[in-house]
């Protein structure tokens, strides 16, 4: 079956991709605009078991999703991992410059911590953390990553506040990855 | 092993206003660590290859006085732990 997701913006390709896959459906492969649709349905199709690979089809692109068993609801929570959440780029609301400067402490202390988080999600204003404004901020979070955390960042908000470009650091991501991945943990923190 | 130089502070605004003039020296702020005590918790953590210009800086801009913050010359060794941590004259 094949799918257009032609000018269709994130995350409408996910959307159709899933449903297809979630009902069982085989030979799969969806037509998508560009690199964050692809990078979206790559995650979608390991998620599910039915890993993607794609190729270029004029000036947009066919992602193809293995045949095989799709695995529904597979992520259990592993006892004992968290996930920290940041909806804004301050820690509380009364004072930013207070504010800021607590994030940046917390996410350093996080990278310091023998038990990291298993993914450090970003979403609405939080995600002007991971631009570079804060060098530290960026360098933290690679330790993170490089210790075995996953850094997600909401693409929608990016592309709201206008700074796409500017990301330092994590993975462009979107609702269905960032809830799948507060569902797959033991506990989410928000800060 | 991590060398590092390290300022405490007396108060959370001192501490807020020294991180900003101290920006073009990369400094990183991060709590204060256990083995030190002080009244607020936002240390600012000074790398040994920009500690001439940090104090330049601090000469020049920081309206503090010496009750105002510590000085600290930290060494930590990663696999054991063991930190050597001692007090420094104040930036004058």
């Amino acid at each position: 079956m094949r799918l257009d997701a032609g000018g269709k913006q994130c995350p409408i390709p996910v959307i159709m991709a899933k449903k297809e896959l979630e009902a069982g459906e085989q030979d799969v492969e969806i037509i998508v605009d560009g690199q964050t649709q692809i990078d979206n349905l790559v995650r979608l199709g390991d998620t599910l078991g039915r890993p993607a690979s794609y190729e270029a089809l004029g000036d947009k692109f066919l992602v193809k999703f293995a045949n095989g068993e799709t695995k529904v609801g597979a992520s259990g929570a592993e006892s004992d991992t968290y996930a920290v959440f940041f909806n804004s780029n301050a820690i509380g609301t009364n004072n930013s410059e207070l504010g800021g400067n607590l994030a940046k402490m917390a996410i350093f202390t996080l990278s310091e911590s023998d038990k990291i988080p298993s993914y450090v999600l970003f979403m609405n204003e939080g995600v002007k953390l991971v631009t570079g404004v804060e060098p530290q901020i960026v360098e933290n979070l690679e330790t993170l990553i490089e210790k075995g955390s996953k850094v997600l960042v909401c693409g929608t908000c990016l592309n709201f506040y206008g700074i796409k470009d500017e990301l330092k650091v994590g993975t462009v991501s979107n609702m269905y990855d960032i809830l799948g991945a507060m569902q797959e943990v033991s506990k989410v923190i928000k800060l | 092993m991590d060398e590092y130089y390290l300022l405490t502070f007396e108060s959370t605004h001192a501490a807020i206003s020294t991180e900003k003039i101290l920006k073009p020296a990369e400094v990183r702020i991060m709590p204060v660590p256990r083995f030190i005590s002080a009244s607020c918790g936002i240390s600012i953590r000074i790398s040994p290859d920009r500690r001439v210009q940090a104090e330049q800086i601090f000469r020049e801009q920081s309206k503090l006085t010496v009750d105002d913050y510590t000085y600290y010359h930290v060494k930590r060794d990663k696999e054991s732990g063991e930190t050597d941590c001692r007090q420094i004259e104040h930036i004058v």
